[in-house]
C-alpha cells in the first residue's frame, strides 16, 4: 500500500467559537437499542458460540504449585480449561509505556503470581453458567510469598523514576528553590496523597473471537484497535493482515481499553482449539486487574512566592505506585509548570513497585493527582498572602514553559478565570473561612484552574464519495461517546460543501485504514486534518473547490454535476496525516501500532498549545453530619476551534462529574495485608450518580489560536476534571477551616477533629 | 453441600402457604424450557435453568439492546419492564419470570421513536451509550411513576442507572421534556 | 430455609449471591405468586399489617404508612434503587445478606459467616464500614438494610408459618459467635406478614435519616430511626434504631432511656447518643462513624421534634 505523509499546509477554515450542534450520527442506534457494541454483533459464522471464564490468582505473590481441575472437568458442557499446563506457550507483549500494546508484560497465564486478580487461567463451556460454576470448583495450591500492597510495605521497591523508566523522563530541576523559598514572602509546605482509581466504564471488558479459515476476527472494544490487532496477531503468532478487529462503538473506556489483556488472545486460542467462537467477558471484579487503573500518588509541595503573589520557588516530589514486574508512571512536573510558570523549580519523582496489577491511564492521568496537590498548595499561598485565590492564579500567566523556555500558541487561562468568576458569581464569597452558611449547611466557594497539551497522532482514512452526492469515511479510530464519528462527518461534510447528513463515518475496525488512537484527548485534534485531506483529494479528481468556496450552487447539485462531467460512479480516496515534526516512519507505523511512542506533542514550529480552565465549586456540609455536597459547579474552557459544541458541552459535563467522583467519592481499596482490592464492584466503587449532580455549567469561550493544526482544534475530553478535586478541597477549607489533602474528599475525613 | 454438584430445582407455589394447592416443578440442572411475551411476541428458549433473563434476551433470543453492565444489580444497564413496572433483568431468572417484558427494543411504535427516545437525542443525553437502553427504561418508569415532575425526585429515582460518561444533566432534561409529551 | 432449600421472591439477594458462589441452593421455591401476600391490610387493633411479598416500592407508595408510619415510608424510599425496590419484598428485604466484601468472595478463606469456623477477615482487614455495635470476635459485618430500622424501632411483629409466628421483630435477626445463623426462622419457616402497632403520635412523629457520602443509591454510614412523641414538654415516647453501625438492626434502648421523661434538647439527644455508643467498638478505620453515629441521632431527634405532622 503506498504510503506518503501527506502534511499539507492549514487550507482556510472557519475559527471561532464552534460548528453545528449536530446531533450524534449513531443517535438513533444507540436510543433503540441496536447492535453496535462489541458483545452485540452478530457472528460472521454459523457456529454454536461457547462462552470463557477468566480464572483469576486469589494471592498477590508466589508461585502455582497444581491447579485441580477434576471437579470443574466433571461439570458437563466444560469443554476446556487453559492453564499455565494445558495452553502452551503464548507469547507475552510489551508494555504500552514501553512501546507495545499490552496492559502488562507478565507471560499469559505464567505459573508466577505477581498481582492478585492475575488471569491464570480459562474455562470454556458450552453456556456462560457452566463456565462460571466451573471456574469456583477450581481449587490452586500456591507457593505463597510476602507480598507488598503499597507505599508502607516492608516489601515495597522504591526507585527514582528517571532511572527506572523507559521513556526518557527526567526531573525537572531549574533555578534555585531553596533559596527562592527561603526568600518567599510566603511558602506553602504540605503533603497530599491520592487513591487507587478504576476507570469502570459501564461496558464490560469482552472478547468474542471468530475463526474462518486462517482469519481471525475479534469484536472488542478498544481505544486502539491497530493495537489490539498487533498484540492479537503477535501473540497468536499469525501475520497481521489476517487478523480483524471491530467494534462500531465502545461503551466507554477512560483508558481502560487503551491497552490490550490477555483475554483476547486466550479467548482466541480456545476459539481455534475448539473449533468455535467464544466469548469471554470478564466479570466486574475481573476487570478491576485486568485493565490497569489510576495508581495511588504521594506528594511533597513547596510553594513559595513575593509579596506580589509571583510564584518564585516550586519544589514538588512525587511518588507513585507500580506493579512489581512493569514501570508505569505518569510525568513529573513539566506538564504541570505550564500553568504558571515558576522561575525556580526541582521535582523529584519516584517510583514504588508493589505486587499489584500494573496501572496504566485513567482520564487526564498525568494532571488529576499532581493538580490536586499544586491547586491545593494555590490555595492556601493565596490565604497566606491575604490574596484572591483568582487573583493568584491571574498574576502567574505563563507564556512559555520554563524548563524547556517553549512557548506557547497562546494562553486563554486568565480569560477563563474571569468569565468563570463573573458567570459563577465569585463576588458573592466572604474569604473568611466558616463565614457562610445556610440553614443547617456550612457553604464554601472554591477554585481551581485546568490545563491539557494538545497531542496528535498520525492516522490514516479512506473517502469514498459516490454520484449521488453521498460520503462515507472510513478509519478505524474509535467512538468512545467522544463523537469521534459524528464529528469526521461534519468535517468532510464541510470539507465537500454536503449536509452533515450525506456523509456517514464508519469507525471501529481494522478493515479501516489506522485511525487515531483514542487517548489522550487527540481524536480531534487530529482525525480531521485526514478528513480535510481526503476531502481535497475528491475534489481535486471532481475540479472543485473545498466547501463550495466560490460556488454559490447548492453544495449537493454541484458535487452531482461535478459527477456527471467526470462520468463516474464513485471515487474513493485514501489520506494519511502526520503531526509536523513526525518521524519519517510515522504512517507506516501506524499499521503496527508502536504504542505511546507514536504520539507527539504538537510543536507547530517552536510553540506548543494547551486547552485551558477553571472550576469554580459551591460545597456544602451538614453541621452536624458532615456529608458534602456539591451545589454548584461552573467550568469555563477554551479549546480552539469547536468542531460541535453539543458534543463538546457534553464531554466537559461529563469531566466535570468525573471531577466531582474522582474527589468525593472513588477509590479503590486495598487490603494491605492480603494485597486485594475488596471493593470492586459497582456497589461499593461509588461512582456519581444522578443525584450528587445539582447546578452544573460548562462554557466555553471562543479562542482565535491558529497553525497547530488545520481546524486549530485542541482536544477537551480530559481537561475538565484535572482541576476538580482541588476546587472542591478549597471550597471545603472555605467552608469549614479544614484543609482535605488526602483523596477522598468524604466525610470520614470531617470527623477527625473537632473543627465544626 | 457437595462441592460438585449442580442440582438445582425451582419450585414455584402458587396457593396460600398452609392451604395447599398449585405447584409447578422446574428440574434440574441442565436445559429447561422457558416461555417469554417479549415486546409482544412470544418466544421460547432451552437455557440453563440459572441463566438470567438477561442473559436470555442476549444471547439466546438476539435482543442484545439491554445491556450488561455488572451482572449484580448494582448499574441500572439491563433495566427491562415487566408488566409495566421496571426491573433489572441480571437478577431475574428467566425461567421465574411471569408477565409481558417490554426492552428497548419494543419501544418505539414501529419507526416513530417514543418521545423519550427522541428526547434523549434532542438533550444528547448520552455519549458512549452504552447506559442508554436501561436509562431509557427507567425514564420512561419515572415519568409514569409522576416522578419527573419534581427534579430532585427525578434524580433520585434515576439514580439507580450509573451512567460513567455522566450524561446525567442532559437525562435530567431530557427527561423533563419528554414528560410534557408524555403526559399530552 | 436451609442451606439445601431457599425461598425465591424479589430474587435481589438470591440471584446476586448464587452468581458469586456465596448462596448454593439446591432447590428454589418461588412463591412470588402466592396469593394473600401481596397486601397491606388495617388490622382490628388500629395497625397496618403488611403483607411479606408486597414490594418496597408498594409499601413506600402506601398512603395509610405516609400518614401514620412516616419513617417506614422513608426508610424504604431512600434504599437501594427503584429498580430493586420494584423488584424486592418486604419479607426478602428483611433478610439481605450483608456487603462484607470478605463474605461476599469465597476466594477469601476466612469468613464465619459463609464458612463457620473459618475465621473474620475483616478483623485484621478492611473494616472502615463495619460495625461498631453488636460485634463478636468471630463477625463485624454489618447490616446493610433500613427498612428493618423502622420495624425494630415500631416494636413490630412478624407472623410466619411456622414457631417464630407472632414473635417480636427484634428477635429475628440475631448476632454473636454463630454469624453464619442469622434468623431465629426455622428451616423451612416462611415469613408472611409484620404487623405494625396502631398509629399514634409517636409513629406519625417519625423520622428516617440516612447519611452516606453520595447523595442516593448507597448504603448507610449511619441511619437512625427515630418516633417521637412530646408531652407537656417532656418526652412521653421515643423509639430510635440505628442502621450501618451494626450487626444486626439495631434498637437504641438506651439512648431511649436516656430521654423518656426529659426535655428534648441539643443537650439531651447529645447525652442519649453517648450513652447508645459508650460500648461501641473502637477501631481505627471506623472510630469516626461512632462521632457520625452519635450525630445522626441527635440530626434525628431533632428533626423529628420540629417535623410537622
Amino acid at each position: 500500500m503506498p504510503l506518503i505523509v501527506e502534511n499539507a499546509a492549514a487550507p482556510t477554515m472557519p475559527v471561532g467559537s464552534g460548528g453545528q450542534p449536530v446531533p450524534r450520527q449513531e443517535a438513533r442506534s444507540k436510543v433503540t437499542g441496536q447492535p453496535i457494541y462489541a458483545a452485540d454483533l452478530p457472528l460472521p459464522v454459523d457456529a454454536p458460540l461457547a462462552y470463557g471464564y477468566l480464572v483469576m490468582s486469589s494471592i498477590a505473590r508466589g508461585r502455582i504449585l497444581h491447579m485441580n481441575l477434576e471437579a470443574a472437568k466433571a461439570l458437563p458442557g466444560v469443554l476446556e480449561i487453559l492453564t499455565h499446563e494445558s495452553a502452551g506457550h503464548i507469547p507475552a507483549l510489551e508494555t504500552f509505556m514501553s512501546g507495545g500494546q499490552g496492559v502488562t508484560s507478565v507471560a499469559p497465564l505464567d505459573d508466577k503470581i505477581y498481582h492478585a486478580g492475575q488471569i491464570i487461567g480459562m474455562v470454556v463451556a458450552e453456556d456462560f453458567e457452566t463456565a462460571r460454576e466451573a471456574s469456583y470448583l477450581i481449587k490452586v495450591d500456591y507457593d505463597e510469598e510476602p507480598a507488598a500492597g503499597s507505599f508502607d510495605s516492608p516489601h515495597a521497591e522504591y526507585l527514582r523514576g528517571q532511572e527506572a523508566r523507559t521513556d526518557e523522563h527526567e526531573d525537572a530541576n531549574i533555578g534555585d528553590v531553596e533559596g527562592a523559598l527561603m526568600a518567599a514572602a510566603a511558602v506553602v509546605d504540605r503533603r497530599y496523597s491520592t487513591e487507587t482509581q478504576h476507570h469502570n466504564p459501564i461496558e464490560l471488558h469482552s472478547t468474542t473471537a471468530i475463526w474462518i479459515g486462517d482469519e481471525l476476527v475479534i469484536h472488542e472494544p478498544s481505544q486502539y484497535y491497530y493495537a489490539l490487532r498487533e498484540a492479537t496477531a503477535t501473540q497468536m503468532r499469525m501475520p497481521r493482515e489476517k487478523v480483524r478487529v471491530r467494534a462500531p462503538f465502545v461503551g466507554g473506556a477512560f483508558g481502560c481499553k487503551a491497552m490490550v489483556s490477555h483475554r483476547t488472545a486466550l479467548t482466541a486460542f480456545a476459539a481455534k482449539r475448539l473449533g468455535r467462537p467464544v466469548r469471554t467477558t470478564a466479570t466486574r471484579d475481573q476487570g478491576f486487574t485486568i485493565a490497569t487503573h489510576r495508581s495511588e500518588t504521594r506528594h511533597h509541595v513547596r510553594l513559595g512566592a513575593d509579596h506580589t503573589g509571583r510564584l518564585t520557588g516550586y519544589h514538588h516530589d512525587i511518588w507513585e505506585v507500580t506493579s512489581r514486574k512493569d514501570i508505569y508512571a505518569n510525568d513529573g512536573v513539566e506538564g504541570l509548570v505550564c500553568l504558571y510558570g515558576p522561575e525556580n523549580i526541582a521535582n523529584t519523582s519516584w517510583v514504588v513497585r508493589a505486587d499489584r496489577d500494573t496501572p496504566g491511564f485513567m482520564r487526564c492521568p498525568h494532571a488529576v493527582p499532581p493538580m490536586f496537590a499544586l491547586e491545593s498548595a494555590m490555595d492556601e499561598l493565596a490565604y497566606k498572602l491575604g490574596m484572591d485565590p483568582v487573583e493568584l492564579r491571574k498574576r502567574n500567566e505563563a507564556h512559555r514553559n520554563p524548563i524547556s523556555g517553549i512557548p506557547y500558541t497562546a494562553n486563554s487561562l486568565n480569560r477563563c478565570l474571569d468569565v468563570g468568576a463573573e458567570r459563577f458569581g465569585w463576588a458573592r464569597r466572604n474569604p473568611t473561612p466558616c463565614s457562610m452558611r445556610e440553614g443547617e449547611w456550612l457553604v464554601g466557594y472554591g477554585v481551581a484552574s485546568c490545563y491539557y497539551p494538545v497531542h496528535m497522532f498520525s492516522n490514516v482514512a479512506t473517502l469514498t464519495v459516490t454520484s449521488d452526492a453521498v460520503a462515507r469515511y472510513e478509519t478505524a479510530v474509535s467512538d468512545v461517546g467522544q463523537g469521534a464519528a459524528t464529528i469526521l462527518s461534519q468535517v468532510v461534510a464541510m470539507r465537500l460543501g454536503l449536509p452533515v447528513t450525506s456523509v456517514e463515518t464508519s469507525v471501529g475496525d481494522t478493515a479501516f485504514p489506522p485511525g487515531v488512537h483514542a487517548g489522550a484527548s487527540m481524536t480531534t485534534p487530529s482525525a480531521p486534518n485526514t478528513a480535510i485531506l481526503a476531502a481535497d483529494k475528491v475534489l481535486a479528481k471532481l475540479g472543485l473547490s473545498p466547501g463550495g468556496q466560490g460556488d454559490d450552487r447548492d453544495g449537493t447539485i454541484r458535487m452531482k454535476e461535478a459527477f456527471a462531467r467526470l462520468g463516474v460512479d464513485k471515487i474513493t480516496e485514501q489520506a494519511a496525516w502526520s503531526p509536523p515534526g513526525s518521524k519519517k516512519d510515522a504512517i507506516p507505523n501506524t499499521y503496527k501500532a508502536k504504542g505511546v511512542k507514536d504520539m507527539s506533542e504538537v510543536k507547530t514550529g517552536s510553540h506548543r498549545s494547551f486547552a485551558w480552565g477553571c472550576n469554580f465549586v459551591e460545597v456544602r456540609i451538614h453541621e452536624r453530619t458532615r456529608e458534602i455536597r456539591v451545589a454548584r459547579i461552573m467550568g469555563a474552557y477554551t479549546a480552539g476551534y469547536i468542531v460541535n459544541p453539543r458534543l463538546a458541552r457534553s464531554q466537559l459535563i461529563g469531566s466535570m462529574i468525573w471531577g466531582i467522583g474522582g474527589a468525593m467519592l472513588e477509590a479503590t481499596v486495598l487490603d494491605e495485608k492480603r494485597v486485594r482490592y475488596v471493593n470492586n464492584d459497582l456497589a461499593e466503587y461509588e461512582i456519581a450518580v444522578n443525584a450528587d449532580i445539582n447546578e452544573i455549567e460548562a462554557f466555553l469561550l471562543p479562542e482565535e489560536n491558529s497553525d497547530f493544526n488545520m481546524l486549530n482544534t485542541k482536544g477537551l475530553g480530559e481537561m475538565g476534571n484535572a482541576g476538580t478535586a482541588a476546587a472542591i478541597a478549597n471550597a471545603v477549607y472555605h467552608a469549614t477551616g479544614k484543609r482535605i489533602t488526602d483523596l477522598p474528599i468524604n466525610l470520614s475525613k470531617m470527623f477527625d477533629d473537632q473543627t465544626l | 453441600m457437595d462441592e460438585e454438584s449442580k442440582e438445582l430445582m425451582l419450585l414455584t407455589v402458587t396457593a396460600q402457604p398452609d392451604k395447599g394447592g398449585e405447584t409447578r416443578i422446574v428440574e434440574g440442572n441442565r436445559h429447561v424450557s422457558v416461555n417469554l411475551d417479549i415486546n409482544g411476541r412470544q418466544y421460547q428458549a432451552s437455557v440453563d435453568i440459572r441463566t438470567s433473563l438477561l442473559d436470555t434476551l442476549r444471547e439466546h433470543l438476539g435482543l442484545v439492546g439491554s445491556k450488561k453492565g455488572c451482572d449484580h444489580g448494582q448499574c441500572g444497564a439491563c433495566t427491562v419492564h415487566i408488566d409495566g413496572e421496571p426491573v433489572l433483568s441480571c437478577l431475574s431468572l428467566a425461567v421465574e419470570v411471569v408477565g409481558r417484558v417490554t426492552t428497548i427494543e419494543g419501544l418505539a411504535y414501529g419507526h416513530v421513536l417514543h418521545p423519550m427516545q427522541q428526547a434523549f437525542i434532542d438533550h444528547d443525553a448520552f455519549q458512549c451509550g452504552y447506559c442508554t437502553s436501561g436509562q431509557i427504561m427507567s425514564a420512561v418508569s419515572c415519568v409514569h411513576q409522576g416522578k419527573a415532575e419534581n427534579v430532585d425526585e427525578l434524580k433520585d429515582f434515576m439514580s439507580g442507572n450509573l451512567c460513567r460518561c455522566a450524561a446525567y444533566p442532559n437525562i435530567v432534561a431530557a427527561i423533563k421534556a419528554a414528560a410534557l409529551k408524555m403526559g399530552a | 430455609m436451609d442451606a439445601e432449600g431457599q425461598f425465591l421472591a424479589g430474587g435481589t439477594t438470591m440471584v446476586d449471591l448464587m452468581k458469586l458462589y456465596v448462596m448454593r441452593p439446591h432447590l428454589l421455591v418461588d412463591i412470588k405468586s402466592l396469593k394473600g401476600l401481596d397486601q397491606i391490610e388495617a388490622t382490628e387493633d388500629g395497625g397496618l399489617r403488611l403483607g411479606a411479598l408486597v414490594t418496597m416500592n408498594q409499601a413506600a407508595r402506601d398512603q395509610r404508612l405516609h400518614d401514620g408510619y412516616r419513617m417506614v415510608v422513608r426508610s424504604l424510599a431512600q434504599a437501594a434503587s427503584q429498580q430493586v425496590r420494584n423488584m424486592a419484598r418486604l419479607g426478602g428485604n428483611v433478610l439481605q445478606r450483608t456487603r462484607c466484601s470478605y463474605f461476599r468472595d469465597p476466594s477469601f478463606e476466612e469468613c464465619n459467616k459463609r464458612t463457620p469456623g473459618s475465621g473474620c477477615a475483616a478483623l485484621n482487614g478492611v473494616n472502615e464500614k463495619h460495625a461498631v455495635l453488636g460485634t463478636s470476635r468471630a463477625c463485624i459485618a454489618t447490616y446493610a438494610g433500613d427498612f428493618a430500622q423502622s420495624l425494630i424501632a415500631l416494636d413490630a411483629k412478624v407472623s410466619t408459618n411456622g414457631p417464630f409466628n407472632g414473635r417480636a421483630f427484634a428477635e429475628l435477626h440475631r448476632h454473636g459467635e454463630t454469624p453464619n445463623i442469622e434468623t431465629r426462622l426455622a428451616p423451612g419457616e416462611l415469613i408472611t406478614s409484620f404487623l405494625l402497632p396502631p398509629v399514634a403520635e409517636w409513629t406519625r412523629r417519625s423520622v428516617y435519616v440516612k447519611i452516606r457520602d453520595r447523595d442516593s443509591y448507597a448504603f448507610a454510614l449511619a441511619s437512625a430511626a427515630v418516633g417521637l412523641a412530646v408531652d407537656n414538654g417532656k418526652v412521653a415516647e421515643v423509639r430510635i434504631a440505628l442502621g450501618g453501625l451494626a450487626t444486626i438492626p439495631w434498637r437504641a434502648h438506651q439512648a431511649e432511656a436516656v430521654l423518656r421523661g426529659q426535655t428534648l434538647s441539643e443537650e439531651s439527644a447529645k447525652a442519649a447518643a453517648e450513652a447508645e455508643f459508650s460500648a461501641a467498638e473502637r477501631r481505627a478505620q471506623s472510630s469516626y462513624r461512632i462521632s457520625l453515629g452519635k450525630a445522626t441521632i441527635v440530626r434525628a431527634l431533632l428533626q423529628a421534634q420540629s417535623m410537622e405532622i
